[in-house]
């Protein structure tokens, strides 16, 4: 990283985010008090369980909820820029120029009824008119290069059926970076791809964001894929983020219980010896009738009683590491009192 | 040594295609194995690898196309290969006649296969999709109790009533689930219905497939514990099927690994993990992603180049050779042999004769 991009502000704000669907049934609390900062060129994992609020979240920043969700409270701030008020032309201008998403199923994204070129074009003229066929054509080429297809004269000419699902998320990541955004969001990307095709999608991502310098947020169920990719990481549980930190802190030093509890839950393929797998008890949390104070707390093997009543507040235990958990409150607090006496 | 409970040779599965010349769809090739009681075989692959087909041919869901299949001692089935390879010369873009090989059909004695209502009893599958696998329209008990019916187990009302609380409680679940409907349950509750529904007959081989792959995180390691826990208590076998090397890793005694219909490595888990020998299985554990960022940052990954051929049109000699860093001239002319290179540790490579 150079030091030029280092002293720039933070390419994405995200402060006290709120974003609740009003159903039939009631209020769904989907995202509720996220906050955090991506800087220029760094990996932010989002991991959660589905339904824990991780994609909408992302949605919200994109401007692509979905009715009956909407943003309820807080703020989002991309380069200095207020996109919460932001109008409806505005977004269309912001989205896929400035930040782009890929997301999850490739097949379901792409256009069945226009070829890959077609679609790669359109996607470069919708937001710079001024640039003609022929140009947008080439750009075009040079984007399916870069992400790794060969044959780039044929593939223009398919159609998405006619790829394999590598293939099409390689195309979905050209048509994602086609205008230089600075940020991009990656919906679980390589859940639906094979592991050998998982691998070669994420030496892609890598070796794309090294050239490009963009801020990524990747959103994922999978620690490992967090593992291999991300700078730092941003745990979510019931709409809430529980952990935030450095990559390297919420591997080796998790500071909230169910961090610890996913990571236990794992069975390693590296593992030497055969270990018992340590569960997390209980089932997710029902988001229609979300448990009062923290929401892990039925699950939690170290709960206690101020857990089932009030949600703890976010405490730091590290650089840049972050936890909402009453035994970290307490550590604080004892810390502090240590210190007032000495 | 211990006993074979199951054993299967040189076993093939093709899906014939409409319109389409030949043997159509290539899922499982000269696939041969065996279990031994109460141990649990993993077969992992990428999808469109026929580990799924390779399970449910096994239990004969699928009637295979040709070998044999011994089930405690008993051939289950039995059948000839009913195809041959001929060499036709045909015309390229260009005009220029070519020599290709292909498969024709070629007349053989009929297969014997027995009747597999008894065998059901004992062999037994957990579906991947829990909520596609359970009838909608059944209650928890209705489903478990079905199968109970089938095979005649319980004399009276008041006994079945009893074994359907006895499984569901065997499994995690309240014994009031036992009037609900699978849509009210979560996933992993539904998988828990799934596997009760599986042992209600006493099974004594179980095909898992995939059974963990639908559920959350946090819930997945639970099924799997159980499933561990009633492996103990009721001395099952298993054939756990999954495409994560991880999962499987943990669970199996031996693993298998598929590629493209064929298996080409076989060996105890820890071996296989240690010592890989064939090429694609050494590249799938470099693949999966290891939840640890010093390992992740400092390991080597080999990465392969394209995508898994079509199983309709699978390429000559070994299947892996197209996609194979190593691979010479020898591969893509004939199929290297499965065969045992170290003790217990399987694998089908040319490279491992020399």
């Amino acid at each position: 990283m150079s030091e030029h991009t280092e002293q720039k502000e933070n390419l994405l704000e995200v402060r006290d985010l709120h974003v609740s669907f009003f159903t039939p049934a009631g209020e769904v609390k989907a995202v509720s008090g996220i906050s955090y900062d991506l800087k220029y060129d760094e990996v932010m994992g989002i991991v959660g369980e589905s339904g824990s609020g991780k994609s909408q979240e992302a949605y919200a920043i994109m401007g692509l909820l979905q009715s009956p969700g909407k943003v309820i409270g807080g703020s989002i701030t991309f380069e200095g820029e207020d996109v919460l008020s932001k109008s409806r032309t505005e977004m269309t201008a912001f989205r896929g120029s400035r930040a782009a998403m890929i997301f999850q199923n490739p097949m379901t994204s792409l256009n069945p009824v226009y070829t890959i070129g077609n679609q790669l074009i359109e996607a470069l003229r919708a937001h710079d008119k001024s640039i003609s066929k022929e140009e947008a054509g080439k750009r075009a080429m040079e984007m399916l290069t870069m992400v790794g297809i060969n044959n780039v004269q044929q593939r223009m000419k398919q159609y998405p059926h006619e790829l394999s699902g590598g293939m099409r998320q390689r195309v979905m990541i050209a048509m994602g970076l086609i205008c230089h955004p600075k940020l991009l969001i990656a919906d679980e990307p390589t859940t639906a791809l094979d592991v050998t095709i998982q691998a070669q999608i994420l030496e892609l991502m890598k070796s794309l964001q090294k050239q490009t310098h963009m801020g990524i947020i990747f959103i994922t169920h999978n620690l490992g894929v967090v593992a291999e990719i991300c700078d730092k990481v941003c745990v979510m549980y019931a709409g809430k983020m529980v952990e935030q930190g450095p990559v390297d802190d919420i591997f080796y030093s998790p500071a909230h219980p169910y961090t610890e509890g996913l990571l236990r839950s794992m069975p390693r393929v590296d593992a030497d010896s055969h270990e018992r797998l340590i569960p997390i008890e209980g089932t997710p949390v029902d988001m229609l009738n979300p448990p009062e104070g923290c929401p892990f707390a039925p699950r939690c093997p170290y709960a206690m009683k101020v857990c089932l009543q009030k949600m703890p507040p976010y405490v730091d235990v590290g650089e840049d590491h972050r936890s909402a958990c009453w035994l970290r409150v307490q550590e604080a607090l004892e810390k502090k009192e240590g210190k007032n006496d000495g | 040594m211990a006993e074979k409970l199951l054993e299967v040779k040189n076993l093939y599965k093709y899906f014939p295609v409409k319109g389409v010349k030949g043997p159509g769809v290539q899922a499982v090739e000269n696939v041969s194995l065996f279990i031994n009681k109460g141990e649990t075989l993993g077969l992992v692959g990428e999808s469109g690898c026929g580990k799924t087909t390779l399970g449910r041919t096994i239990l004969r869901l699928h009637e295979p196309t040709a070998g044999s299949i011994i089930y405690d001692g008993e051939v289950i089935y039995n059948h000839q290969y009913p195809f041959e390879e001929k060499t036709v010369t045909e015309k390229d873009k260009d005009g220029k006649p070519v020599e290709k090989k292909i498969l024709v059909k070629k007349s053989v004695p009929g297969a014997k296969a027995v009747n597999m209502f008894p065998y059901r009893r004992k062999m037994q599958i957990i579906f991947q999709d829990p909520a596609a696998s359970l009838d909608p329209r059944m209650t928890v008990g209705e489903i478990i109790g079905e199968a109970i019916d089938i095979h005649g187990l319980c004399k009276n009302r008041h006994e079945r009533t009893e074994r359907i609380k006895e499984l569901l409680d065997k499994v995690g679940l309240n014994t009031e689930h036992a009037n609900r409907f699978p849509h009210e349950f979560s996933g992993g509750q539904q998988q828990r219905v799934g596997i009760a529904r599986a042992l209600a007959v006493e099974p004594e081989f179980i095909v898992c497939d995939e059974p963990i792959s639908a559920l959350d995180v946090s819930i997945q390691s639970q099924v799997v514990n159980m499933l561990e826990d009633m492996q103990q208590e009721m001395g099952l076998t298993y054939l756990f099927i999954a495409h994560d090397l991880s999962v499987v890793r943990h669970i199996s005694s031996r693993i298998g690994v598929m590629y493209l219909g064929s298996l080409v490595e076989l060996a105890e888990s820890y071996e296989l993990n240690k010592n890989p020998l064939h090429p694609y299985t050494k590249t799938l554990l470099s693949a999966v992603p290891v939840p640890d960022p010093e390992v992740s940052r400092s390991r080597q990954r080999i990465v392969l180049e394209g995508d898994i051929p079509s199983p309709m049109n699978p390429p000559t000699g070994c299947r892996f050779h197209t996609r194979c860093p190593y691979a010479t001239e020898k591969c893509a002319q004939c199929a290297p042999e499965f065969k045992e290179h170290e003790p217990g540790h399987w694998a089908a490579c040319h490279l491992l004769d020399e």
